[in-house]
């Protein structure tokens, strides 16, 4: 295949301003999808991906474009996550492509996430297509959006196609301007295999596909291949493109995107990142940039009837097929009993993985407020690593405690930098700097522990700015932090799935909040049940749940008795939500209750 | 079905949807009175009751509605008429009644129909309350009512109050047990207000008071009605001895009974049915718009869960009579449970709730569901 005419590209874009809708329109303008076959968002192919309207796998698919100046190009579209617990899987998607399309949403402007994947673009040397969408709206202002364009990321705008995604207004001047700024790749067809791994998935016929972008050289069906950064070999039994259906291939070529199967039988054994070569005429260094993907939040998975336990693991294995970053191990609670401590990128991933496992598993579950890890240093000089805080060491033996912060950066319109500000300051934030994006938008930048991220920084920082701020963040470094841990009691016994780490400023409000959270979401018992919140040992809030006195319907004639019975059955459904601990009944919810907390009341 | 479950069946219910006005807190199957459609009714009534109920002597008849004296008095004589051949001899024939509309005529009216007990819906004691609820009564009219009630020799008066009302105070609902002791009537019902979505209190959004206050307003009405001689032969229902409701008791024991009117109920053996809500259908007489076989398992749950409403509880022999299978070893572990609990008590005879079982007959009933 002639490398000159292969173009390799992604689309940036923030969610909600049009990346899947215009990937849809440009595979039907390559006709590679007939409008017939058409699904909205064709590129998200998980269930929820199409109902959240984000992408969480990635996909690549090969199209046939025919360009006004009469030749065939072949493109590959390389989809890309559109959220910042993915920023490392974006990164290498890019790595995979020269180019990318830039698309922006005409009536909102840049908005944080999209502009640190424009950097992430810079860095992989793409050239950037900048195109402005949704046009069509009343509300759109292209000319803005067009110097905020240039004036923040310094692109030239002047050609930059204005289109409207939805309706497939000027959609072909973006193929136009991909054949013209995107440059075809470059490797030498000749020379060992460098093949960059950017995605996986598993299949339970065939193992794990693996989607490459052949740098140089090529893979042949037949080939011996090695992965540079584990140096596990297997033998190439299919390879091909997808168009978006699978097509088999003899060979990938250089320049182009395609998967490879062999018989692999984890996806752990493939890494997003790692480079592909032959065994018997290997490169001599690997491609660069290849990083091995840590959790960074995480908590406790818990089935709420115990028997469940099995069923959860198993459902946790399958999951793992498909997804190299969750982790996961077996642990034990006092409270809920035997579950597993899972390790997730973000806290959309954490979500994610939870609705999964109860929706297509049909599991119901108890999970734990996220916790970050803390490097717990003891007095005998060694550190512990503290991914529960349950697990968090006596007091004496703590030397110190270190956290994790994050560098993260805050779009946010002038009206409302006030109010952003507050609400790092509040969250332990530490200011950095601001910078101009125009006349009405600013970034704030701030160095804030990602313990407190977690907890509800992404609803606060929405209400506060009316939805108008957004938010990305990377992780910077370990901090110190005069941090101890909470304890949760109910009826006198300590819960150690409710023990959260907090900062010692904040563990009074902390604890008062959270007990009187407990004692709206925990329904009335036979007895009396105290609610309190120790530090150390020390009761610092404590509310009283009263007891049931009365739980009987006053009117029971002839014609309520199935009504009757089905308020009974509705109730006792109820009941088998909850988590029986010790005596006292808790519903699922109460376990998140340290994350819906309002200081400020 | 279960050939060997035989139920006891002697008592009729007659359901009359028409009302004055309609209440705040009511969702029941009524309609603002018409007088044409209420004739149309009747005589739609009559052919349900030729057609679906035995021309027996019934030994309870209960007349309920909406509002049975909203019918015109004629109308009303019509009703009783026409309900004769089951009235007749009965031991205990019912109507509700508002007491806006105890008159001496009405009361002829009802007495030579064979009516003996009346049950008004006196609702408060508190003109304020009153009003905001949408009754069309004062107290002092319900007390004049009783009296001409008594004075024509209709002494077998029951009353039905509601607590728990949204804004009404501890205060307001002890003068109103202290008016009702005033008035020396055999019986009384009380119920704590349920919001239901399509009264115009669930409508408008009204909230009840908070649990802890609507309980202690019926510990407080226990006690004090107790104290005054009534038996609390129910949860929600006290009587003088000998003036206990014979034809609620007879849902309670979860005997057979007829249904006829707009949306009534019944029950033959394995079936429940339910009645039409709608007036289209209940004139083209598509009466009935439900009918639910009932399992072994429904059954027996619910003789247990309508039974152990009652002080007297459920009578060990008749559960084996009908089930041909001791309670004990049916809900055995619900039983020691509640035993334990003490929520349950047990003897030769009866399995009954206790005190705290009964005010906490929910928590109690779902260990007997599977």
């Amino acid at each position: 295949m002639d490398q000159s005419k292969i173009r390799n590209f992604s689309i940036i874009a923030h969610i909600d301003h049009g990346k899947s809708t215009l990937a849809d329109r440009i595979l039907e303008m390559t006709d590679t999808v007939q409008h017939r076959e058409m699904v909205d968002q064709i590129l998200d192919s998980l269930d929820l991906e199409r109902e959240r309207g984000i992408t969480i796998k990635l996909n690549a698919v090969q199209l046939k474009y025919r360009a006004k100046d009469g030749e065939e190009y072949v493109f590959h579209l390389i989809d890309t996550p559109g959220h910042v617990d993915f920023t490392y899987e974006v990164s290498r998607s890019l790595a995979a492509c020269e180019g990318a399309v830039l698309v922006v949403d005409a009536a909102q402007g840049i908005e944080a996430q999209t502009l640190a994947n424009v950097y992430l673009a810079l860095d992989n040397d793409l050239e950037i297509v900048p195109v402005i969408n949704k046009i069509d709206l009343p509300s759109a202002q292209p000319e803005v959006v067009k110097e905020e364009i240039e004036n923040v990321i310094g692109l030239d705008c002047a050609e930059a196609p204005l289109i409207s995604a939805k309706t497939g207004l000027n959609v072909e001047d973006v193929l136009e301007e991909i054949v013209k700024k995107v440059p075809a790749p470059s490797g030498d067809p000749n020379a060992p295999l460098k093949a960059l791994v950017f995605d996986s998935i598993y299949d339970s016929y065939r193992g794990v596909i693996v989607f490459v972008r052949v740098k140089e050289g090529r893979i042949q069906v037949g080939d011996k291949i090695r992965f540079m950064n584990n140096q596990a070999e297997y033998e190439v039994l299919e390879c091909g493109v997808r168009n978006p259906k699978e097509v088999k291939l003899g060979a990938l070529e250089c320049g182009e995107v395609g998967w490879f199967a062999a018989s692999i039988k984890s996806v752990q054994d493939v890494s997003v990142g790692a480079t592909v070569t032959q065994a018997n005429n290997p490169a001599k260094e690997a491609l660069p940039g290849y990083r091995k993907m840590n959790p960074m939040v995480y908590c406790g998975l818990y089935p709420t009837d115990s028997a469940k336990y099995n069923d959860l693991r198993e459902a946790l294995e399958k999951l793992k097929l498909n997804d190299a970053s969750l982790q996961f191990e077996a642990e034990t609670s006092q409270a809920l009993g035997f579950g597993f401590r899972c390790g997730f990128l973000g806290l959309l991933h954490m979500d994610v993985v939870q609705e999964r496992l109860e929706r297509e598993y049909n599991l119901s579950l108890i999970a734990t407020a996220p916790s970050v890890i803390y490097h717990c240093y003891m007095t005998d000089g060694s550190m512990m690593k503290i991914d529960n805080p349950a697990h968090l060491p006596e007091v004496q033996r703590i030397d110190r405690l270190e956290e994790p912060y994050v560098k993260a950066g805050i779009m946010v319109p002038n009206e409302y930098i006030g109010a952003v500000m507050e609400l790092c300051q509040n969250k332990r934030g530490i200011y950095k700097d601001m910078h101009y994006i125009d006349a009405h938008r600013n970034t704030l930048e701030y160095e804030i522990p990602l313990g407190e991220i977690v907890f509800d920084f992404f609803d606060k920082l929405k209400s506060c700015t009316k939805g108008y701020a957004s938010l990305d963040y990377e992780i910077s470094e370990y901090k110190k932090s005069d941090l101890v841990k909470m304890d949760i009691l109910l009826n006198g016994e300590l819960i150690d799935a409710l023990s959260i780490i907090v900062h010692r400023d904040f563990a009074y409000a902390r604890g008062n909040s959270i007990t009187v959270k407990l004692k709206e979401l925990i329904p009335k018992q036979q007895f009396e049940i105290p609610v309190q919140a120790a530090v150390n040992g020390k009761i610092i809030a404590r509310t009283n749940i009263k007891s049931l006195r009365k739980n009987v319907l006053a009117k029971c004639y002839g014609g309520d008795i199935s009504r009757k019975k089905k308020l009974l059955e509705k109730q006792k459904e109820g009941k088998k939500r909850m988590k029986a601990v010790g005596s006292v009944e808790i519903p699922q919810e109460a376990f998140m209750a340290v994350l819906s907390m309002d200081d400020d009341k | 079905m279960c050939a060997a479950a035989t139920f006891k069946n002697q008592s009729l219910y007659v359901h009359i949807p028409f009302c004055q006005g309609i209440c705040a807190y009511c969702d029941f199957t009524r309609v603002r009175y018409h007088a044409g459609l209420a004739d149309q009714y009747l005589t739609q009534l009559a052919g349900e009751l030729e057609q679906r109920v035995p021309r027996q002597a019934m030994e309870t008849v209960y007349i309920g509605g909406g509002t049975p004296t909203a019918l015109s008095l004629g109308q009303l004589r019509r009703l009783l008429d026409m309900l004769k051949p089951y009235t007749e001899g009965a031991l205990e024939v019912t109507i509700e009644a508002n007491p806006e509309a105890i008159k001496p005529e009405l009361i002829d009216i009802l007495l030579t129909g064979g009516v003996n007990r009346i049950s008004l819906g006196l609702q408060s004691c508190d003109d304020q309350i009153l009003k905001q609820i949408g009754r069309r009564h004062t107290f002092d009219q319900a007390r004049q009512a009783i009296r001409l009630l008594q004075q024509a020799g209709l002494t077998n008066i029951s009353c039905d109050l509601i607590y728990s009302l949204p804004g009404q105070t501890r205060e307001q609902w002890t003068a109103t047990l202290q008016g009702v002791l005033s008035l020396n009537i055999p019986h009384c019902s009380l119920y704590s207000l349920t919001i239901e979505e399509h009264s115009e209190f669930g409508r408008t959004g009204r909230q009840p008071l908070d649990e802890d206050t609507e309980a202690s307003m019926y510990f407080e009405a226990v006690q004090v009605l107790k104290q005054a001689g009534y038996q609390h032969y129910e949860i929600s229902n006290f009587a003088f001895a000998g003036y206990a409701s014979r034809h609620n008791l007879h849902y309670w024991r979860y005997d057979d009974f007829y249904g006829v009117g707009l949306g009534a109920s019944g029950k033959l053996g394995a079936f429940r049915y339910d009645n039409t809500r709608n007036f289209q259908d209940y004139f083209q007489g598509r009466w009935i718009a439900e009918k639910i076989e009932l399992t072994r398992e429904d059954q027996m749950f619910e003789m247990v869960m309508m039974n152990l409403r009652t002080a007297a509880g459920l009578s060990l022999i008749e559960f084996e009579r009908i089930f041909q299978t001791p309670v004990t070893s049916v809900y055995s572990e619900a039983i020691q449970n509640g035993l334990r609990q003490g929520w349950l008590h047990l003897d030769e005879e009866h399995l009954a709730a206790t005190d705290s079982g009964m005010a906490l007959l929910n928590t109690v009933l779902e260990e007997f569901l599977d």
